[in-house]
């Protein structure tokens, strides 16, 4: 079918390359050690990469329509002002597919049946849900000349559990991904986090004031993947990353290096090629505080002349290098000041045009390095640069929990934390 | 999918005795039409085509989504999915009749062509970069869908929908001398480009091209509890957060909600009428039916400062003993249905903002959202103001950036003292378990006590 199209394309002066994306999801929801709901999900999806006289006009579709997509493709053609001189994927990529088993539904359903005996023994647990998700994504490249495959899964646990104790009423969550089904060592997590979720049940502030804080590995990997846009040729080009002017100055303390490692069979996000099929490798994006790399698909790498990085779905496995302290170490050398452990809403809360930051957070006071009292309704006010560039110390608690970006905590000084108290 | 094909599917599904089985198909076009630097940068045509079944039986509920189409995939994948249940058909012998079948024309278009579309995006462009030499870039997008909509279920009941979208986006960046700033807005309805007749396009890009600038010279916030007053339309995305979320079955039903066992309770001032209407004319949140078949509605959810109605969707019915809402909605084939908001708009009152201004010694004016999030157990919500102005005995003074605002559902209901009567509709999306939906948030201007702000003063 794809072969026909391309060949059929070929007599309208079209040439063709179809990136082909097969998903296959499994979701188990459970609540209260019943199954409220599984949902299953098969899907081929296409990207229609076409060059028609000088353009380059892309499709997404769910069928192999030819005569439909031609005329789309033209329709488009007409609309675009921009020529665009890049090619097709041409690198007979040698592909090494990661293969997993795929875990039945009663199994799933029976593993997260057994972890509701973790709950038992926390009365402040009023109601607790536990999701799993696997997600297993196989792509695939054919134009004239190529056919490459690549395929990768994930398996996330969630959990949520309302708490209630003496008319405060909480919600507690977390999540947590593999690469490979690991119910023995997600049980594992789960007791640890279990064990905090009374922490919760308090309706705690602080004065708003400037801290010393530890920003946890969970709000380093949100905020990194929610400035990755500002690393990318295209919009600094467009003058619309808050680091246009910034390539090869210092932007962050030295102690900041910033790496993209999409080959890192490690790290939950590996993938061989992008959608255009070029290769994807290590890279330093931000080395001892300096800016050093853009990052390209194929139209901003030929604007200006360079080769494509890899990056045209994104990025995948971004981190900032961890340092050499564990967590407790962190912790003892903040001693008195406030763990950031989570940050909400950041689309609402941030300026992506500056780097202001303005969000609603959770964490704990510390005191003598140790956790003394949970915080809500506290919110973190600064930006981006001041984050980065007041950072005292970078842990070595690498965390992972989604395929475009890994944390690790970071101790950091002087940031302004707004609270409703009056008094420390 | 012809109705015979769409019966055979659903009479197997049936045979292991769920009570319970709904077929959801669409056809999906959806254009992207993007400017930047100065030209038509982006043109991308997405076409999505997919069912999705679910069956359930009492609370136990299956789903599965696919975009094979031929008969042989969807039959193994109704095998596959039905072998959930054991037991002897309750319904069976299944015959399809017409329900809800939508039979509106609308002329999408309204004589745009293509060549119209690209000069209004330069259009804008153009005006942008006339009204201040600040404006380094200029981002306008149009985004047009057309989805058909086919659902049929165990009773026999066959619907229809068409429905449209448009969307235009506007993003201006300025820089000053190495200063920068952006803002943007969006526009939005479900009846094509008659959008266009709806507002003062020249001066919308002006006013854009003025929050932008005058960002530039915006203060810090302060911070800490203080009165707030919201500005109208998408200001609404506090009541859509605070209180819309908390109202869901999703929530609701599973005793997850902090507004859980308060229908007919009240939980704010007489002044304070909250309605989601899925019928509006045009409305971007708006549909004939919902996900489920069923047709939209006018729901009052509270009522003088009564609480009156949940949103509730088929599945929750029963539990809930609440009748539906016609609330039942999801992103495309890959989700069930969850009972989700449309056009959420709290009804105008009598204050004038005048007077909610002059009553203020020190407070905030957030006169424009960007939009927030919601724990609907706890109900602690917090939004980011994309606008908003510091209060000064009794006057608007400085533009203030960075204002974050916090509190919870039951005390920002109680604590809305004043509302103005320049009700107005802004247009948003909602993510949410059933994936993302056009809603719209709509209220007038409202005074209320005791939010905490943050901000880096």
């Amino acid at each position: 079918m794809i072969k026909e199209f391309i060949e059929k394309a070929k007599t309208e002066d079209i040439l063709v390359e179809v990136f082909t994306t097969n998903n296959k999801t499994i979701q188990v929801k459970t609540r209260n050690k019943k199954v409220e709901s599984t949902n299953t999900s098969v899907t081929k999806k296409y990207t229609i990469k076409a060059i028609y006289k000088n353009k380059v006009i892309k499709l997404y579709t769910d069928y192999i329509d030819s005569e439909k997509l031609i005329s789309l493709i033209k329709e488009n053609y007409e609309m675009l002002d921009v020529e665009d001189k890049t090619s097709f994927a041409d690198e007979a990529l040698a592909c090494k597919n990661f293969i997993d088993t795929e875990v039945s539904v009663q199994q799933i359903t029976n593993d997260l049946f057994d972890l509701y005996s973790l709950a038992e023994k926390h009365e402040e647990i009023h109601d607790l849900k536990i999701e799993y998700i696997y997600d297993c994504t196989e792509k695939s490249i054919m134009n004239d000349t190529i056919d490459i495959k690549d395929k990768n899964a994930l398996h996330n646990f969630s959990v949520q559990a309302i708490l209630l104790k003496g008319g405060i009423r909480k919600t507690s969550s977390f999540d947590f991904s593999f690469k490979k089904y690991d119910i023995k060592k997600f049980k594992e997590k789960l007791e640890e986090e279990i064990a905090t979720f009374k922490d919760k049940l308090t309706e705690e502030s602080v004065k708003t004031d400037n801290y010393k804080i530890i920003l946890s590995n969970t709000c380093v990997r949100k905020l990194l993947n929610y400035f990755s846009f500002a690393f990318f040729a295209e919009d600094i080009n467009k003058h619309t990353s808050l680091l246009w002017d910034k390539f090869n100055t210092q932007i962050f303390s030295n102690k900041i290096n910033i790496i993209e490692d999409p080959t890192n069979e490690k790290l939950l996000g590996t993938t061989l090629f992008d959608s255009e099929g070029v290769k994807t490798y290590y890279k330093e994006i931000v080395k001892d505080g300096k800016f050093i790399t853009k990052l390209y698909n194929k139209k901003s790498a030929s604007e200006d002349k360079v080769a494509s990085t890899g990056n045209s779905d994104g990025v995948r496995n971004l981190y900032i290098k961890p340092g050499n302290a564990s967590f407790d170490d962190l912790m003892q050398k903040l001693k008195e000041g406030i763990f950031i452990e989570n940050i909400q809403a950041l689309f609402a809360g941030i300026n992506k045009t500056t780097g202001e930051i303005s969000v609603m957070a959770e964490g704990y006071l510390v005191k003598e390095g140790k956790k003394k009292k949970h915080l809500n309704m506290i919110i973190l006010s600064t930006s981006l640069f001041e984050l980065f560039n007041n950072v005292i110390e970078i842990g070595n608690d690498i965390e992972m929990n989604d395929q475009t970006c890994a944390g690790v905590s970071m101790l950091i000084d002087n940031i302004k934390i707004v609270g409703n108290k009056d008094s420390r | 999918m012809n109705k015979k094909k769409l019966e055979q599917f659903l009479n197997l599904s049936l045979d292991t005795g769920t009570d319970f089985s709904e077929i959801y198909y669409e056809n999906t076009i959806n254009k992207t039409i993007m400017l930047s630097d100065c030209k038509i940068d982006k043109v991308v045509t997405c076409l999505d085509r997919g069912i999705g079944i679910r069956l359930a039986k009492g609370e136990y509920m299956v789903y599965t989504s696919t975009n094979d189409l031929s008969d042989e995939n969807i039959i193994n994948t109704i095998n596959e999915l039905k072998q959930n249940y054991h037991g002897s058909p309750i319904y069976k012998d299944v015959v399809l009749k017409d329900k809800n079948i939508y039979n509106k024309k609308i002329d999408y278009h309204h004589g745009y062509t293509y060549q119209d579309k690209k000069n209004i995006l330069k259009k804008i462009d153009k005006i942008a970069r006339e009204h201040s030499s600040k404006v380094e870039q200029v981002q306008a997008t149009f985004v047009e869908e057309e989805k058909d909509v086919v659902l049929c279920n165990h009773l026999g009941e066959y619907s229809t929908d068409k429905r449209y979208l448009l969307r235009l986006v506007i993003h201006i960046y300025v820089n000053d001398k190495g200063k920068k700033e952006s803002t943007y807005e969006a526009y939005g309805n479900s009846s094509g480009y008659n959008l266009l007749d709806t507002f003062d396009l020249e001066k919308e890009v002006k006013r854009l091209v003025d929050i932008a600038v005058s960002k530039l010279n915006s203060v810090d916030c302060p911070n800490g509890i203080m009165p707030v007053v919201i500005g109208p339309a998408f200001g609404a995305v506090i009541l859509h957060e605070a209180c819309g979320h908390s109202m869901e079955a999703t929530s609701v039903s599973k005793n997850a909600s902090v507004l859980c066992g308060m229908l007919n309770k009240r939980l704010g001032s007489d002044k304070l009428t909250v309605i989601d209407d899925g019928t509006i004319d045009g409305a971007w949140g708006s549909t004939f039916i919902d996900d489920e078949g069923e047709l939209t509605r006018k729901n009052v959810l509270i009522e003088s400062g009564i609480l009156k109605s949940y949103l509730v969707d088929k599945i929750n019915e029963k539990p809930m003993h609440h009748k539906i809402t016609g609330s039942g909605r999801r992103q495309n084939y890959l989700y069930p249905p969850t009972s989700r908001m449309n056009n959420t708009y709290i009804a105008k009152g009598t204050d004038k903002i005048e007077d909610m201004i002059k009553s203020i010694d020190y407070g905030i004016y957030a006169k424009t959202m960007n939009g927030g999030s919601v724990d609907p157990n706890s109900g602690e919500f917090n939004f980011g103001c994309r606008e908003a102005f510091l209060i000064e005995k009794g006057k608007i003074t400085k533009m203030v950036k960075g204002a974050t605002l916090m509190g919870n559902t039951l005390d920002v209901l109680k604590n809305i003292e004043m509302i103005s009567d320049d009700l107005k509709l802004g247009t948003g999306y909602c993510g949410s378990d059933s994936g993302n939906v056009p809603v719209t948030c709509g209220q007038p201007t409202i005074k209320v006590n005791n939010i905490l702000v943050g901000g880096n003063k």
